[in-house]
């Protein structure tokens, strides 16, 4: 291979060159290439070349000159070079190493998609990682707040022995290999060993019918005074054997008086044992216990405790997380309940046979045990050890390092500049560091990383090691890209710039972390797998939070600029890396609000405009002048209005009501068991149909209660409903599942239990022993033997709470009262009438109760009991145990479950929407407006009737261009003629004499080429391929015709008259022509005083000293005049020609010698002047070579009085059509002029190699010197450049006393694309160009800024619509077939529609719709609103490539020689207007409306004006 | 003169950066002291006897902070990073974090101790430093400081909690070569400000 010595992009181009030069390698190379490859008209060299490949550009002109040199075609492919070049430097090996490059690549590609994805759905990404933010976060909730943690240290119960009081020194304990997971604290013995004996209780089986709520409750808690009289003699036996054996003292620890005695009454043991248990609440007495009448308000009294917050002595005294105990306050429903609660036995030092054979004893004791709990399963012992805090010690480094890191920060976030707001971009940056530590934690602690780390400590350091490096990098490279770009193009550029750095970086300190975890040592492997989960959290934030965050705030500063910023940059070249996003993405991009806010405004406020584009061209400048009022008055808006505006167009309220009504939706579904049961699906689902109606559920029970008898019965009865019951059945057995249920204990409940006696374990640690676990059933007869006597009193009191909570139901209460009678009387006497059930004190026997319950009285239908008994489940606190989520995870579960399913609904209804409805809705919908029009009966309806069309004819050539502005109608031709119409009566006003005013292209000198051929061919090629309908295929021997074809109209002028002029005038050769005389200022002359004396006429000759007077005089008053005085020139006998023009002649020749040599300083002179003014008041002293075939009319425009002509030799032509006379010309570039817009005093001119020019103009007066007037028309004041038209061609010339000049500079140029501009719009303040380089440039009228530049289309454009009035949306189709909208103020693409195989040609717009034409013969009709496709007809072959609006709903085409009306709501063809007229038929390129009512078309070399009017017709 | 000044100026704050680490990475290590003694912390009698430590400290502080732009200078090499402020204070994070690992952490041995904080200390100086001259005295900087340090223990005439050199070994060269990274951090961010100043 050519050993091009190239490193990777660092290349320079120079060298390249160089290199390839030296070498002569290449030649080969190309040689084959071009001998293989096909040319492509579009790839020959030249025109348009992207910057980056001006270095092969330049490398092939060199190898184009040295084969052009040896005789070989020039015509040359460009493009075969550039890829020869490439593939050399990309295959040479020093290159081709770059594996790296190539991954390189990949990565910034991908997050240039990423930039570009972010940015373009801000809100979306934000909400939804705010959402995943606190999502993760939650778990945070249960992870215990640093700080006052005991640490754990755990031994295994067997063997254990209290560890050594001093250890050995560490140098020496190094040896031991187990020291290291020793911790320093544990030394010597224990504080306390706590063991703890957890009791469960139920009474079952439960009777709901007969027993009290308070059953449940006391029953267990007297079954406590039992055990603590076991444990007492258990202690005692064991202090006796033991001090028989080995004089041990008693193990427990013992305790002087509590500190808080006085307020805790003594309800703490003094002087003797630490042994705490609820009995204490009654103090360990049993008959007190059994008296008491309010168990539960003892229990829940407060002893001088200002929180209810554990742990409280009540917590102490049960020694069980609150929620385990099983007590409540209030006992609502009547139902078996579990009850449990701890004894604490504090002891002094671990004496494992005193331990063991406590809970021998106690488990002989309790038979329930052996089946419920595994005493044996805990196997270790837990050491708690209460850090000692010292301040200074301990916080003085954590203070200098949150300093530190604070200083970080600061010094971090100091550096984000030139972003809109600092400190919002600063606190995300904080927010995202921050959250994504949390995140971290959040996330080990549900992997089950048990936190060692204090947190406090490793989160500077966390904070310092993921850092902010990568958040102050990405601000600068996206504050760093070029300022032209749209945003979400710079955040992407930026994002690509920097994404292999910072995916180094990433990589590096993940890799730096993973040597941490070589370390061995458990606290730094812990902090790195903290530090590992954090990065990346922090990256995933970074790319998505923190970017997110960035384009808004550049999105923000953008808005701002835009409308502060005045000063003109030049555009430069946007840096912008050529990426594609990987994938596109697939839903619109997000329109910010402000876009609707002023969209709101608009519709508000304009209505001008509203009223001004019922009439496109009723008032063009009032309209214009009102739109650019409008876009200053948009930001003058109150704030009030705004959030009005916002509130209304976001639709905040209704989106929250709807989104709260799905989530109760939702919650419905989910408290209706439906989630439970899919998730419990292993349930036995046999014979558990609930009965269908109550009748039934009675026959099943009375079967029941028929085979079985007794206690059994009444369980079985629910059996049906055990499938509803089964997990409350679970709740209520009195199995230990959590075994340590101290761990769910408040921290600080052992140190609050030791403060009650003054005893600090800070600094020191106590041991806990696996816990004791005891069940006991107690049966229903023990619970009521334990009820108090006074009970009765109790319970009537309570009573208005009940009634408070169940009020509504009768039977309730009836069934209470009922039920407290029998409670209160366990003494015989008996009433079975229940209906009388009123307050009683009467007794009744519990046995006859149930009696009556079950057999004299079946329970009331829809009664309470009847509930109770039949549908337990209906039980609402059942109903609480079987709904509410009984995990966590369930919860996390149907949260999530919910998000997925309103997800998936969303788009499934979406998809549903778009796939039935997308075409036919609006058809539908315009359906409903149309019928009830029709059954009204109207019985006249609109018809559109159509008249013969005025032919204007008059041009030889084909019509080029053609534009109308109210009443007239200019058209140019082919051949460069320009003529003026009167669009009512078809009369010619003007023909503009251009060839004469026009400067001689030839005297035009232009660098390297012949600006008349070269650019004539570029257009050719570039335009011929794709049709552009102002550039027929003539354009490409328009430079060979020109000259003959120019000369035509003047012959059919002239010829009759005066054929001796005829000569000069036919000339068919320029050079020939240069020898002959101007004899035009010979005709410019006063007619009626050339009768009188002729020979003064003949006298004043020659081209040089043409005055002011003649020059003056407009083309339009020759003609004019003309055609009279010829008359009677010719009739008049004798006046010879002949010798009258002799001397003009001969003279001529003289200064014809003369003027080619001095040919050069003229043309030095006569630019100077030009390009200052092309006034009359110019000297025209060089006319004489002014006669030359007028350069070609590329685009066309007019308002007003001034017709603006862009020429295909870059000159632009200022024209006024009331006389027909040249005000200025524009010349200062030789680039065709493919576009001209005109607003205003400005005139906006697009060329063909991609610059836009902006030109103002200035008039000035001259006066009319040979036109006396009469002196009040001196007072006329002529306002500028006024733009009045004058409609009547007669008189207006006569009174003007002031002619106006116009003098044109040129205010900024810039190179908007790099291929030829083939659209130029302006409209609303805004100018809008197209271009072959795919892409759409937004300038801003008043200072000519570049706003927006539009990237999407992926074909050249081909064709632009500006909305004329509110939405100032610009449609733009393009080469790919494809539709865009876009919305001018923001930038951003509406709407893509594809509905065209090829070039989108004609596009034209409504309120409502698009229409559009392509080169495939169809035309596709589109909802605006929405982007959809409502028809797509097929057209004839080649009509439509332009189109116009007639009366909002028709739309005219022209085809071949006829024009087609269609339908819009129809979608369908109403009518085709045939304008053949022979047998040749031309193509109609040109279709104009005038008005809303008439079409102008070109016809050939015809200009045919057809009006439509609307009739209104009687119905048949 | 003003060249004087700021030298002056900077050896002052570095002074004063010196006195502040040393007082706070004497509270990390003392503490380790007193948990291993079993003594309730908070008497600060283990500074009665080398009151001395402090300015020394900060005097060596202040040399090295000066001595690294020097070298710089002299040495002609361009720094790896542009030195910026935050850089330092993660710099300083992380020399504080160092002190905080040796201090509390359990290492299994003396020779695991020194490793895993030799590596910490490489990665401090590629992190923040990566330039041969840092490196260099660094080394030179935690070596001599060692030795001085070993020589007034054996001495008698400062005082340590307890005369475990092998221990003290193990981690005081690589809080020392730390230290010298830190400070000169330092000092050339403060040196740069001079250089702007002779700029401006």
């Amino acid at each position: 291979m050519v050993a091009v010595p190239a490193q990777g992009s660092s290349l320079s181009p120079d060298k390249i060159l160089q290199y390839a030069m030296m070498y002569q390698i290449l030649l080969p190379l190309v040689d084959a290439i071009v001998g293989r490859r096909q040319v492509t008209s579009q790839e020959t060299y030249g025109v348009a070349c992207p910057p980056s490949d001006r270095v092969y550009v330049r490398f092939a002109r060199h190898v184009v000159q040295d084969r052009h040199s040896k005789g070989m075609p020039t015509k040359f492919l460009l493009h075969g070079v550039d890829t020869v070049i490439w593939r050399i430097i990309m295959l040479d090996p020093a290159n081709c190493s770059t594996l790296m490059q190539a991954i390189r690549e990949r990565v910034s590609q991908v997050y240039y998609t990423h930039g570009l994805f972010c940015a373009s759905h801000p809100i979306s990404i934000l909400v939804t990682v705010c959402g995943i933010i606190l999502f993760m976060c939650y778990p945070l909730l249960y992870v215990p707040l640093p700080g006052n943690i005991p640490v754990e240290y755990n031994s295994p119960v067997k063997g254990f022995h209290p560890p050594p009081e001093s250890i050995q020194r560490r140098d020496k304990s190094f040896a031991d290999k187990d020291v290291t997971s020793i911790p320093r604290w544990y030394r010597g013995p224990a504080v306390a060993y706590i063991q703890q004996i957890v009791v469960k209780a139920t009474v079952s089986p439960w009777e709901p019918t007969e027993h009290d709520p308070l059953d449940a409750l006391i029953a267990p808690l007297g079954r406590l005074f039992h055990l603590l009289d076991e444990v007492e003699r258990f202690r005692q036996q064991h202090w006796d054997d033991a001090a028989a054996d080995r004089s041990l003292v008693d193990c427990c620890l013992r305790v002087s008086e509590p500190v808080w005695g006085r307020h805790t009454e003594k309800l703490l043991p003094e002087y003797g044992c630490l042994l705490l248990s609820p009995a204490n609440l009654w103090l360990k007495n049993r008959d007190r216990f059994i008296a008491d009448k309010e168990v539960l308000k003892t229990i829940y009294k407060r002893y001088n405790q200002a929180l209810d917050a554990p742990p409280g002595l009540r917590d102490i005294l049960f020694g069980l997380p609150w929620k385990q105990t099983g007590v409540s306050r209030y006992f609502i429903r009547n139902r078996q309940r579990t009850i449990s609660y701890a004894i604490t036995l504090v002891l002094k030092s671990y004496e494992e046979r005193f331990v063991s054979g406590l809970l021998r004893h106690l488990e002989s004791l309790y038979p329930e045990t052996a089946g419920n709990a595994n005493n044996s399963e805990v196997d270790h012992i837990v050491h708690l050890h209460y850090k000692n805090v010292n301040i200074y010690f301990e916080y003085t480094h954590l203070i200098v390092l949150y300093l530190v890191v604070l200083l970080y920060i600061y010094f971090s976030v100091k550096k984000i500049e030139m972003v809109k707001s600092k400190w919002g971009l600063a606190l995300s940056a904080v927010v995202t560091v921050v959250s994504s530590l949390f995140m971290s934690v959040s996330i080990c602690s549900i992997m089950g990383l048990n936190t060692q780390l204090n947190g406090g400590e490793v989160f500077p350091y966390l904070v310092v090691l993921i850092g902010m490096e990568n958040v102050l990098v990405m601000t600068k490279s996206v504050v760093s890209t070029s300022i032209e770009l749209d945003v979400a193009d710079r955040v992407a550029t930026g994002l690509s710039k920097e994404g292999w750095s910072i995916t180094k970086n990433l990589l590096i300190e993940l890799a730096i972390i993973a040597v941490g975890f070589f370390t061995f040592v458990p606290a730094i492997q812990e902090f790195c797998l903290f530090a590992l989960v954090g990065l990346l959290t922090d990256f995933f934030l970074q790319m998505v939070f923190f970017v997110t965050v960035l384009s808004v705030d550049i999105r923000r500063m953008e808005l701002s600029d835009l409308h502060k910023h005045k000063k003109d940059d030049n555009t430069s070249v946007a840096e912008r890396v050529k990426f594609e996003p990987l994938f596109h993405c697939p839903f619109k991009p997000h329109r910010p609000a402000n876009k609707t806010r002023f969209q709101h405004h608009f519709n508000l406020s304009s209505g001008v405009s509203m009223l001004a584009t019922k009439g496109p061209t009723a008032a063009p400048r009032v309209q214009h002048e009102s739109r650019l009022f409008q876009t200053e008055a948009i930001f003058n808006l109150p704030r009030r209005l705004r959030v009005v505006y916002f509130w209304a167009s976001t639709r905040v309220v209704q989106r929250f009501i709807m989104v709260c009504t799905v989530m109760w939706i939702l919650l419905i579904l989910y408290k209706s068991g439906l989630v439970h049961h899919l998730t419990n699906t292993s349930l036995p689902g046999n014979g558990t149909e609930v009965p269908p109606s109550p009748d039934a559920l009675e026959q099943i029970i009375k079967q029941q209660e028929q085979t079985n008898t007794g206690e059994q019965t009444r369980l079985d009865v629910l059996s049906p409903l055990t499938f509803w019951r089964g997990e409350v059945e679970d709740s209520g057995s009195v199995k230990h599942t959590n075994l340590e249920t101290w761990r769910a204990l408040s921290h600080t409940h052992w140190t609050t239990m030791f403060s009650y006696y003054n005893i600090s374990i800070i600094g020191k640690y106590i041991s806990i022993l696996p816990s004791l676990h005891l069940s006991a059933v107690i049966s229903p007869e023990e619970a009521i033997q334990l009820r108090v006597p006074g009970y009765q009193s109790t319970w009537s009191h309570k009573k208005p709470k009940e009634q408070s909570i169940n009020p509504k139901i009768p039977e309730i209460q009836q069934q209470e009262i009922y039920m407290n009678g029998h409670d209160v009387s366990k003494n015989k006497n008996s009433k079975n009438d229940q209906n009388e059930g009123s307050v009683t004190t009467e007794t009744v026997d519990k046995n006859e109760q149930r009696i009556s319950a079950k057999e004299s009285k079946e329970p009331e239908f829809m009664s309470e009991e009847f509930f109770r008994r039949y549908y337990p489940y209906m039980d609402p606190e059942q109903l609480k145990h079987l709904y509410y989520p009984k995990s966590r995870l369930e919860f996390i579960v149907t949260v999530s479950l919910g998000f997925l399913s309103v997800i998936c609904m969303t788009y499934f209804i979406m998809v549903l929407y778009r796939c039935m409805c997308s075409r036919k809705y609006s058809k539908w919908r315009a359906s409903w407006n149309k019928v009830p029009k029709n059954t009204k009966g109207n019985s006249y309806f609109k018809q559109m009737k159509q008249a013969v069309p005025i032919i204007l004819k008059g041009h030889l050539q084909e019509i080029e261009c053609l534009t109308c502005d109210g009443s007239v109608i200019i058209s140019s031709c082919l051949g460069g003629q320009l003529k003026v119409w009167d669009s009512i009566t078809g009369e010619c006003l003007h023909t503009m004499q251009r060839k004469s005013a026009t400067p001689p292209m030839r005297r035009k000198p232009c660098e390297g080429r012949n600006v008349e051929d070269s650019d004539a061919e570029l257009y050719a090629e570039y335009h011929g391929n794709h049709g552009n309908p102002k550039v027929s295929s003539r354009d490409l021997d328009l430079s060979a015709l020109q000259d003959d074809v120019a000369e035509r109209p003047q012959m059919r002028h002239r010829r009759k008259h005066e054929p001796k002029e005829r000569t000069p005038h036919a000339e068919l050769n320029r050079e020939k022509f240069e020898h002959f005389p101007d004899l035009r200022s010979t005709i410019d002359t006063n007619f009626s005083a050339m009768f009188s004396m002729p020979r003064q006429q003949i006298d004043r000759k020659g081209e040089g000293e043409k005055d002011e007077s003649s020059s003056s005089f407009s083309q339009s008053d020759i003609s004019e005049h003309f055609s009279n005085i010829s008359d009677k020139s010719v009739n008049s006998s004798g006046f010879n020609f002949e010798d009258s023009f002799k001397e003009t002649y001969e003279e001529h020749k003289k200064y014809y010698m003369e003027s080619q040599q001095d040919e050069d300083a003229r043309i030095f002179e006569r630019r100077a002047n030009r390009s200052k003014s092309w006034s009359e008041g110019d000297p025209m002293g060089d006319s004489s070579i002014t006669e030359l075939p007028p350069a070609p009319i590329w685009s066309l425009t007019c308002r007003g009085n001034l017709v603006v002509v862009g020429c295909g030799n870059g000159k632009i032509e200022f024209w006024d059509p009331t006389n027909g006379s040249l005000k200025c010309v524009y010349s200062n570039k030789s680039q065709g002029v493919t576009g001209v817009n005109l607003v205003g005093h400005r005139v906006i001119a697009a060329r063909l190699d991609g610059t836009v020019d902006f030109l103002e103009l200035e008039t000035f007066q001259t006066t009319k010197s040979s036109t006396p007037l009469s002196p009040s028309s001196l007072n006329r004041k002529i306002k500028g450049h006024s733009r009045h038209m004058s409609h009547g061609r007669c008189g207006s010339d006569d009174l003007r006393l002031w002619d106006e000049g116009i003098h044109c500079t040129l205010v900024q140029t810039t190179q908007a694309h790099q291929r030829p501009i083939t659209v130029l719009v302006t409209e609303g303040g805004r100018i809008v160009s197209g271009s072959q380089d795919f892409t759409l440039k937004v300038f801003r009228l008043e200072d000519y800024k570049c706003l927006y530049t539009l990237h999407g289309h992926a074909g050249a454009i081909s064709c632009l619509y500006l909305d004329k009035c509110t939405p100032y949306a610009a449609v733009s189709g393009a080469a790919d077939g494809t539709i865009r909208l876009w919305d001018l103020l923001t930038g951003h693409c509406v709407h893509k529609v594809k509905g065209h195989e090829a070039t989108v040609m004609g596009l034209t717009c409504t309120d409502t719709y698009i229409i559009s034409s392509g080169l495939d013969d169809k035309l596709c009709v589109w909802e605006r609103k929405r982007g959809h496709l409502l028809y797509s007809v097929e057209m004839e072959t080649s009509c439509g490539t332009s189109m116009a609006i007639l009366c909002n709903n028709f739309v005219v085409t022209g085809g071949q020689g006829c024009l087609y009306l269609w339908d819009l709501h129809k979608g369908e063809l109403v009518r085709t207007v045939s304008l053949r007229q022979g047998s040749s038929a031309p193509f109609l390129h040109h279709v104009h409306s005038l008005e809303s009512s008439t079409i102008v078309c070109d016809y050939g070399n015809e200009v045919k004006v057809i009006h439509f009017p609307m009739v209104l017709e009687k119905k048949e | 003169m003003s060249g004087k000044m700021q030298v002056v100026v900077r050896g002052l704050i570095l002074f004063c950066c010196g006195i502040i680490f040393s007082l706070v990475l004497n509270l990390l290590q003392v503490h380790r002291e007193l948990l291993e003694d079993g003594q309730q912390p908070g008497s600060f009698a283990h500074y009665d006897s080398s009151w001395w430590v402090l300015p020394a400290c900060g005097l060596t502080a202040a040399f090295v902070g000066l001595l690294y732009p020097v070298l710089d200078s002299h040495l002609e090499t361009s720094l790896k990073y542009k030195q910026e402020w935050s850089n330092v204070m993660r710099c300083v994070a992380v020399f504080v974090g160092i002190n905080h690992a040796s201090a509390k952490l359990d290492f299994m041995n003396n020779l695991h101790m020194s490793l895993t904080l030799a590596a910490m200390c490489i990665g401090l100086w590629w992190l923040f430093d990566r330039s041969k001259s840092g490196f260099g005295l660094g080394v030179g900087i935690a070596v001599l400081a060692t030795i001085l340090t070993q020589f007034l223990v054996y001495q008698g005439i400062y005082k340590y909690g307890q005369a475990d050199f092998m221990f003290i070994r193990s981690w005081l060269p690589c809080i020392f070569f730390s230290g010298g990274v830190t400070m000169g951090n330092i000092g050339r961010q403060l040196a740069m400000y001079g250089d702007k100043d002779k700029k401006d």
